[in-house]
């Protein structure tokens, strides 16, 4: 991100097509009025299958069809996605390569050995969508509310297992951050696939999760698990009865997953504009919109500037809480 | 009638002039690639599977499953014309049914192989829509314990049936499960055994490994022999067994149909032990086991039931459990997660279409095979006589390329190069890759289940033996490995399967 | 010598060797106990498991005959690994055709009945097939050739 704060602002200004000058970037005009001219690369750094694959391939279907040139979705997993990022960090900034990303992207510095700098190397473009989460708890243990959780967990130390999908994985994440502003303490019980975590906390093997409401829900109506509250702090469309975990006793408490495309820095900033555009487009169309519901994801959309923001706000987020 | 009412979705998912073109380009593709020798259903999946995105679900697993038991027909097919397994699982099928060729009886070594696949296929199909739904509905009491006696009971069945010495086979296995732990931990993230090597952190790649050791590692050994290969290719005349061969046959068939289908279930079982568990069966309890060898048409009957029956079944495990039972089986489950669906046992309830499309897909495919292949025989072997120094290069690209667009990077490729020599020095050794293959695809399962279920019982390892479903499991792996290494059960191993070299 | 050559004492030793590199690699991280396995514990005891397994299996050889390793056929052995490492090497630099090429030359040489002019045709083939295939077809990100 080479926009300064300032910088950003008036770029969000130009993404909504007035004609801005930034200091650090020169807009060529041109550049933006011929892109793009050859396929274009998406990075994404997952494996094949997983929902911000989906995502990106359905945006990228849209832009072949509608700019002619071909969207190409290559996939590049491992070790929590920052394999794939250190190659959109390191790719050419022609825009020709962009990177779709999911949240986690903002714990890489403190969780895994990397290069880059998430900050430095990478401009955002588009936050496109996200989702906050449900926390559920398995029924057999009599709890019905947040408080109640949390005194539960306090009267047994150490007694209470959670599911995640690994470090920093989103469920991980969540739970961590519970664990950091109610002081609980909890154990975790780490599964390569979180649908098998889901099922062992119907089974009343584990005792809570931290999942999608598309993944939980469904059990929740068929009385086999209880939903306590949702990580984030507007209602969540998969789950509209539930209220913020940070309204129910754990003030402060704040969790959302996204999915963004971002590039490498240097990308002429009306390339930019242009891609943010043409990414808010496919976001309308009927597909992805069904998409969205489908994994109970909120629309986003936002500009450029947004995103550097919410990349900002949660690079510090996490080292308070991850570089322990 | 629940089963009734299944398999019609299940038609009506596949009988649509897209799906059956799907399922019919699979079952020829497959075909095609099990007639030429070294080119397995493996090689075929895996160019496909980046081509499967642009599908639904339902077309790609029915193209896909197509292709996995066209391959094994194929493979039949030049196993008894020339006597060249085009695939593994056909091994046991020259045995007897080149020996059929070489008498003259060609065409009804291969009427008899089809006419045994496509009863497997028939009855399996059955099997499955019978059985897969109380055993997806025994999967969700599955916690971590019993996820990881499965897999233990899988590898353990594995070892026993494979070729050649007990203790190399479990060598084979612990090498392969210890492979199976490069890359990150699931536990702590941290990098095991990775050497600092970034590609490493998800681990090596299962098609890379595969086609390393079977594909490249087979070319090699192809070309030791420096002679020119010549095929005597058997002549076919009439097709048709007679009422008395249907008589012979009948009984081999539904032994080795039930065997197979029974063996396809436990992961690590499939095709491959199906066919030669099913030849040694038969060989057993024969009244003239000296015929055996010498063209006895039960001999081909058995076997090619069993692997029909075997590669059907091997889908439960891989639908119902998410545990593939093989390198292929491992593919199909990439190519279900390409498609957002996870395997597990949500699957027959969330994609009950899918679920069934392909039980029925199976169906028609073995129709499509039957009315396909006896024509096309004579395509088929000209196909075979493509000489070798053609063919091996198109193997090697192939390989290469699959390998790539899979994992889309170089390094893959480099694991495959790295997996061709162990391959080739494996087979110097005689210990037989299968264990270690299934060793390997189970090996971070079977840690992460293994680590779960301790967690979860806070460190009692007599959660394995307390759950009941659990303990059962580990009793069949105990008692098929005491039989194995038992005196009597060795000896009658050991001619049931060495001959096969 | 003799002992070197055998087909048990082989296997042995190489199910050995792979123990020892799991131990080596892995004995750094912590074991932990059942109740809390560590990322070294499962690692640890296969590799140990491997190490005790190669002695049997090595050791075997003393209670019967030998069995020794058939002749190994170094030019296949090493053109087909130099085949897919070529090719493994061009791919991400020159893309398609011309990795393929590459590779079907090198491959070629590990059967010595080959002309030079069947060789390239063969290789060219090889090259526009796996264009069409694999980029026309069945429409693979991979480039067609890129310098």
């Amino acid at each position: 991100m080479r926009f300064s704060k300032l910088n950003r602002r008036t770029f969000g200004a130009m993404a909504i097509g007035a004609i801005g000058l930034s200091l650090t970037a020169m807009p060529t005009p041109a550049a933006a009025q011929s892109y793009p001219e050859k396929p274009i690369n998406i990075i994404v750094p997952t494996g094949p299958g997983s929902l911000v694959d989906i995502l990106a391939r359905l945006v990228g279907d849209g832009m072949t069809e509608n700019w002619g040139q071909q969207v190409i979705v290559k996939n590049i997993g491992g070790a929590g996605g920052s394999i794939g990022a250190a190659k959109i960090a390191t790719a050419e900034a022609d825009g020709y390569t962009l990177g779709f990303v999911p949240a986690n992207l903002t714990t890489h510095p403190y969780l895994y050995k990397i290069k880059y700098d998430v900050q430095a190397d990478f401009d955002p473009v588009i936050r496109v969508a996200g989702a906050s989460m449900v926390h559920y708890v398995n029924n057999e243990l009599g709890i019905s509310t947040e408080e109640e959780f949390i005194d539960y967990a306090k009267a047994n130390p150490g007694k209470l297992t959670f599911a995640t999908a690994g470090l920093g994985s989103a469920a991980n994440l969540a739970s961590e951050l519970f664990q950091t502003k109610t002081g609980v303490s909890m154990k975790a019980v780490p599964y390569k696939k979180l649908n098998l975590g889901v099922l062992d906390v119907v089974a009343g093997r584990v005792s809570t999760v931290f999942v999608s409401a598309a993944q939980g829900m469904q059990f929740v109506r068929d009385g086999k698990l209880t939903a306590l509250g949702i990580t984030g702090l507007t209602p969540n469309p998969g789950a509209p009865e539930l209220k913020p975990i940070a309204e129910l006793g754990v003030p402060g408490y704040e969790f959302k997953s996204w999915f963004g495309f971002i590039t490498p820095s240097g990308v002429p900033s009306d390339i930019i504009a242009k891609l943010n555009a043409e990414v808010l487009r496919q976001t309308k169309t009927e597909a992805f919109q069904q998409a969205l519901s489908k994994a109970g994801l909120e629309l986003i959309a936002g500009s450029p500037e947004e995103f550097a923001d919410v990349i900002d706000a949660e690079l510090a987020n996490w080292k308070g809480i991850l570089s322990k | 009638m629940e089963l009734i009412n299944n398999l019609s979705l299940g038609f009506s998912a596949v009988l649509t002039g897209q799906n059956l073109l799907f399922s019919f380009f699979g079952v020829l593709l497959g075909t095609l690639i099990g007639v030429l020798p070294g080119l397995g259903p493996l090689v075929a999946i895996a160019v496909l599977l980046p081509f499967t995105f642009g599908l639904d679900p339902v077309s790609s697993m029915i193209m896909l499953a197509g292709i996995f038991y066209g391959a094994q027909y194929g493979g039949s097919t030049t196993a008894i014309l020339i006597n060249l397994p085009g695939e593994a699982s056909s091994i046991v099928t020259t045995l007897d049914g080149h020996e059929m060729a070489k008498r003259g009886e060609a065409g009804k070594a291969l009427a008899t192989a089809a006419i045994g696949s496509f009863f497997a296929g028939c009855v399996a199909t059955v099997l499955i829509g019978v059985f897969a739904p109380p055993l997806a509905e025994l999967a969700f009491q599955f916690g971590p314990a019993e996820y990881f006696s499965l897999m233990v009971c899988g590898l353990i069945v594995s070892v026993v049936l494979a070729n050649g010495s007990v203790l190399k086979a479990i060598g084979m296995m612990v090498f392969g499960l210890l492979l199976g732990l490069i890359g990150t931990d699931e536990m702590t993230g941290l990098q095991r055994m990775t050497l600092d090597i970034p590609e490493l952190s998800d681990g090596l790649s299962v098609a890379a490994i595969a086609m390393g050791i079977f594909g490249l590692g087979e070319i090699m050994r192809n070309l030791e022999d420096t002679s020119k290969r010549e095929f005597s290719v058997a002549k076919i005349t009439s097709l048709m067994p007679t009422r008395e061969d249907m008589k012979l046959i009948f009984a081999p068939m539904v032994r080795g149909t039930f065997l197979g289908s029974f063996l396809g279930v436990l992961p690590g079982g499939g095709a491959l032990l199906a066919s030669f568990s099913a030849y040694a069966l038969e060989k057993k309890i024969a009244k003239d086991p000296s015929a055996f060898g010498k063209g006895a048409i039960q001999g081909v009957a058995a076997p090619e039931s069993a692997n029909n029956a075997g590669a059907q079944t091997s889908f439960i495990p891989m639908l119902t459990l998410g545990i593939p039972s093989n390198p292929v089986m491992a593919l199909m489950i990439s190519a279900l997660i390409i498609q957002g669906i996870e395997p597990g046992p949500a699957v027959i309830n969330d994609h009950p279409e899918l679920f069934w499309g392909i039980i029925a897909s199976m169906w028609i495919g073995n129709l499509m095979l039957l009315v396909l292949n006896l024509p096309l025989v004579g395509l088929w072997v000209k196909l075979v006589s493509i000489p070798y120094k053609f063919l091996f290069p198109i193997v090697i690209v192939f390989a290469c390329v699959g390998v790539f667009s899979i994992n889309n990077t170089a390094f893959a490729v480099l694991t495959m190069a790295a997996f061709g020599v162990l391959g080739y020095v494996l087979k110097k050794l005689e210990c037989e890759a299968a264990p270690m293959i299934l060793g390997f695809i189970l090996g971070p399962m079977m840690e992460g289940h293994m680590q779960r279920a301790l967690l979860i019982s806070g460190g009692e390892v007599s959660i394995f033996v307390r759950e009941p479903i659990s303990a059962g499991l580990l009793a069949v792996a105990a008692i098929a490995l005491i039989a194995a290494v038992l005196p009597s059960v060795r000896q009658t191993r050991k001619i049931a399967l060495v001959e096969e070299d | 010598m003799k002992l070197l050559t055998d087909k048990d004492f082989g296997s042995g030793l190489l199910f050995v060797l792979a123990g020892i590199a799991g131990l080596v690699l892995t004995s750094s991280f912590e074991f932990g106990s059942t109740a809390e396995p560590g990322p070294g514990f499962f690692p640890v005891v296969l590799s140990t498991i491997l190490v005790l397994i190669g002695i049997a299996v090595a050791l075997g050889v003393l209670l019967r005959d030998a069995n020794p390793i058939s002749a190994v056929a170094v030019r296949p052995f090493v053109l087909i690994t130099c085949a897919v490492i070529v090719f493994a090497l061009c791919i991400e630099r020159f893309g398609l055709m011309p990795s393929v090429f590459v590779a079907a030359i090198v491959a070629s040489f590990a059967r010595a009945n080959y002309g030079w002019s069947h060789r390239i045709l063969a290789a060219t083939g090889l090259a526009v097939f796996s264009a069409l295939l694999f980029i026309g077809a069945l429409n693979l990100p991979v480039a067609l050739w890129s310098f």
